[in-house]
């Protein structure tokens, strides 16, 4: 074995004929660019034969030398020893190279790879490689997976551009199904004030609860439709975060009433009452969680539990869990949860109903609101729901902060259910207030007995209780002559007619429907704890409704209505829910009719609100609204709040109502306690 | 580093290699169909680690980078580097492609070496002619990987010459960043040849 074997030992000969018969072509020149060798490849791809042009300039064998970027990087190799690779693509002009036996024709002209390199022979002077690689053949292939790829990527366009058109005609064609809804709910909701036998009742509002579902599986494809072609819009508008989810849960729980089901609100963890969000799609969201526990859960509770933190970028995080008994979901199913379309048991539709879509809905609200949601579930045991929404935090105070001083006010809370107890308790006591709880009838009698006498003001006792329920407690603690002065406030989950005068005669001071709002809570202690009452010998029993109307006391005045409306059914609908109001309505067909209205009427007993459709033909709600505003000269006139009822419920409706003039917005199909609002709001407005 | 360039000549630094950079442009204005301008809004001498954080380019980013070794009076490697999705931009930019491609084909490859090669050797040549230095620099090659898979030095100890470029396409800008690894003696040869250099441009000026 040689040891000290090195290749410079190797004959010339042997160097020579493996550099000519290289597979790519060589050529090297000197420092003067003149050519001192080109192997046989170089021979076999051009015109030039056997040693021809040898010792002369490049260019004279290789016609266009002179142009190319590669004579550039052959003088940059020679001067200043710089490699340079040329690649085929920004190659405009190749060498006069051709595929062997087809000189000449330029559909065989070789696309080519340069590599330019300085070779140094240490003499001092310097000489120039020139390596020419054939990538022909990977030219035509990539150049044919270039067109495959670009017909994906347009057929891919093409597709999504479909999609979005798709989306958009199921936008308009839910319009166009809303606008009878109004005609069939409005009706309906007008037929059931009238005189009827009771089957006709029956009937009525079977048709109203099929309407109902009806426009809820409607108004599940609008807004999926609405997100699929990115329409969807959030508001931001202040809002009190707490009322908002106690009134929601409240009226959540109507939904309850026939099962054995309690929901409870859960909102010791939120930090911060006033905040700016989207409260309508809030709702939309926790409606839809709710609704969906309750839809699969028979017995036990349903919680929502809500929470906020603010985070380093100055957002509020609101966190809410719904959290169930019910039947649960497989685990491997929760993942497919929110895709739409899909539900986790085909056979649940026809059980449960659902058009599948909602969870998928809520999924794009929650991220359009920059959070998310995910599920949580054990099969048989129930299922948690857990979002987060950003929301921003709200310079606004509190409309009813409570002002109530309840601290060292000493109360007994009795109620089975635990987390009630929990979530009860935890609430009283941020206010100061000193609990006691109790988890059955039984309990909370020795506990009574074990304080001293008048240590608890008050005891808060829910209805339904196992063995001893919350009217046999009352009855039991009315026997205790000590107990007299002890005032007893009744959670009931099922509000029935008479309830109240039940309760009253019984001995309560107070009942309030579960879920309880905390403020209503409050407020009722407080009123039953306020002397003045007991003083005046006239101690009413306090209801949620008695504590509403303590509070507002605003009368609601009737008004002369103009209502501009082309639909003959909508223009009904809308009369009967304003007559019923107590309202007085004329009507206008559309833009025009309404401003001759407007112009002809008496100045004494001015119109004070108009209701304006939007889609008219002559003149619609958006011009006519302009020409009021911006025409009329007589101030009492161009000054009168205007409503807009529109179909419409698409991104930028409402700015476009807004900029035309119109004061508010109303969606159809119109619900008639929301209109009421909206009109009582104004009409409070101008007085 | 015993002690680091004076700000005068940095500011000489800068300026050679946009003279270079802008003989770079020129020759990739002639390559394309687009129009390129290519400036330098910083160059700087830094530690590695100092120049690979400053690169910005998150742990899991993918980056194409075109790369020359070079060896002589300082030796080291050059490496210009973009993110993936940038470096797919500019060579589908400068080919005029309608759709940007989700990854580089061979070719594609090919002409992001080239242009690494034109921008790369624009420095080297600017290095040679002004500071009169002589190095032999090899081939360009393609790298793609992460930024610990491309960035790579044998030790802490050793120096970066750190050069933003900044690429204005016609319809919108990419940043690439261009890094002259070398060892802490190339370091001071490449330091005392600036030096020299300012120090005749002064002396020129003061006759």
């Amino acid at each position: 074995m040689q040891t000290n074997a090195t290749m410079n030992n190797i004959p010339k000969d042997i160097l020579f004929h493996s550099i000519d018969e290289l597979s790519l072509g060589v050529i090297i020149i000197d420092q003067n660019q003149h050519v001192i060798f080109y192997n046989n490849w170089i021979k076999e791809h051009s015109a030039i034969s056997e040693n021809e042009g040898l010792g002369c300039n490049i260019s004279d064998i290789l016609a266009g030398f002179n142009d190319t970027r590669l004579s550039e990087a052959c003088t940059e190799a020679l001067t200043l020893g710089l490699p340079n690779k040329l690649s085929n693509t920004f190659n405009p002009t190749p060498l006069a190279l051709y595929q062997k036996n087809h000189f000449g024709d330029e559909n065989y002209r070789i696309q080519q790879q340069i590599s330019v390199k300085n070779i140094n022979i240490g003499s001092g002077s310097s000489l120039c490689e020139i390596l020419i690689h054939d990538v022909s053949s990977s030219v035509k292939k990539e150049l044919m997976l270039k067109k495959l790829a670009d017909e994906n990527k347009k057929q891919q366009l093409k597709a999504e551009l479909a999609n979005r058109t798709k989306s958009q005609f199921l936008a308009n064609m839910s319009h166009e199904i809303r606008t009878p809804m109004n005609g069939v709910l409005g009706m309906l909701n007008l037929l059931s004030t009238t005189d009827q036998t009771q089957e006709q009742v029956h009937f009525t509002r079977l048709a109203e609860s099929s309407a109902d579902t009806l426009l809820n599986l409607l108004n599940d494809i609008l807004d999926f439709s609405k997100i699929e072609a990115g329409k969807l819009e959030v508001e931001l508008i202040d809002f009190d975060l707490l009322s908002n989810l106690g009134d929601l849960v409240q009226s959540l729980s109507m939904k309850t009433k026939d099962k054995q089901v309690e929901i409870i609100l859960d909102i010791t963890g939120i930090e911060h009452q006033m905040v700016i969000g989207d409260p309508g799609r809030l709702r939309q969201i926790i409606t839809n969680l709710v609704g969906n526990a309750v839809k699969f859960t028979q017995k036990g509770e349903i919680v929502v539990r809500a929470k906020t933190t603010l985070n380093e970028t100055g957002y509020i995080i609101l966190n809410v869990n719904v959290i169930d008994t019910g039947i649960g979901i497989p685990d491997d199913k929760c993942s497919m949860l929110f895709d739409a379309f899909t539900q986790v048991d085909v056979s649940t539709t026809r059980e449960y109903g659902g058009t599948g879509l909602g969870l998928s809905i809520v999924k794009q609200l929650c991220q359009l609101m920059g959070g998310q949601i995910t599920a949580s579930s054990v099969l048989g045991q129930g299922s948690d729901f857990s979002f987060n929404i950003q929301l921003k935090p709200s310079e606004e105070l509190p409309l009813s902060q409570p002002n109530i001083n309840l601290s060292g006010i000493k109360v007994l809370i009795v109620d089975d259910n635990h987390t009630n107890l929990e979530v009860l308790s935890k609430q009283l006591e941020a206010f100061g207030v000193e609990v006691v709880q109790a988890e059955s009838g039984k309990e909370a009698l020795i506990l009574l007995n074990k304080y001293e006498i008048n240590y608890f003001s008050m005891a808060i006792i829910d209805m339904q209780m196992p063995k001893m329920s919350g009217d046999m407690l009352c009855t039991e603690i009315k026997k205790i002559k000590s107990l007299q002065s002890l005032k007893l406030i009744m959670l009931t989950s099922i509000g029935k007619r008479g309830d109240a005068q039940h309760f009253s005669k019984l001995g309560f001071s107070a009942y309030l429907l579960k879920p309880v709002v905390i403020n209503d809570l409050l407020n009722t202690m407080e009123v039953i704890l306020d002397d003045d009452h007991l003083l005046k010998g006239t101690v009413p029993l306090v209801t949620r409704h008695y504590i509403a109307s303590l509070q507002k006391t605003d009368n609601v005045p009737s008004a002369k209505i103009l209502l501009v409306e082309d639909n003959r059914i909508n223009q009904q609908v809308a009369v009967g829910i304003l007559k019923k109001f107590g309202h007085s309505v004329d009507i206008a067909v559309n833009g025009v009719n309404a401003i001759e209205v407007l112009e002809k009427q008496g100045a004494d007993t001015p119109y004070q609100l108009i209701l304006m459709d939007c889609q008219m033909p002559e003149m619609d709600g958006y011009q006519a609204t302009e020409y009021i505003r911006t025409e009329i000269v007589n101030s009492n006139i161009s000054t009168i709040p205007i409503i807009a009822m529109t179909a419409n419920t698409m991104k930028g409706d409402k700015e476009k109502c807004l900029a035309s003039g119109m004061n508010d917005y109303i969606s159809k199909p119109i619900n008639p306690k929301l209109l009421q609002e909206k009109i009582n709001l104004w009409l409070n407005s101008i007085n | 580093m015993k002690d680091n360039l004076s700000p005068l000549e940095i500011d000489a630094l800068t300026e050679i290699f946009n003279i270079g950079i802008g003989r770079a442009a020129n020759a990739l204005n002639k390559m394309v169909s687009q129009t390129v301008d290519l400036t330098i809004p910083q160059v700087e001498i830094l530690p590695n680690k100092t120049a690979k954080s400053k690169l910005n380019f998150g742990e899991c980013t993918e980056i194409s980078a075109v790369i020359q070794r070079f060896e002589g009076d300082f030796q080291g490697q050059a490496l210009l580097m973009f993110s993936k999705e940038s470096g797919l931009q500019l060579v589908s930019t400068l080919l005029g492609n309608k759709f940007p491609p989700e990854a580089l084909s061979e070719l594609e490859q090919d002409s992001l070496v080239e242009i690494g090669n034109v921008i790369l050797n624009a420095c080297f040549g600017t290095v040679i002619n002004f500071l009169k230095s002589s190095i032999k620099i090899e081939m360009p090659e393609f790298v793609q990987g992460d930024i610990n898979k491309v960035y790579v030095y044998s030790s802490e100890n050793d120096w970066s010459l750190y050069i933003k470029v900044k690429f204005s396409l016609p319809k919108e800008n990419i940043d690439g960043f261009i890094s002259f690894i070398m060892d802490i003696t190339s370091l001071e040869v490449f330091q005392e040849s600036v030096r020299k250099f300012v120090f005749s441009i002064c002396q020129k000026n003061a006759d």
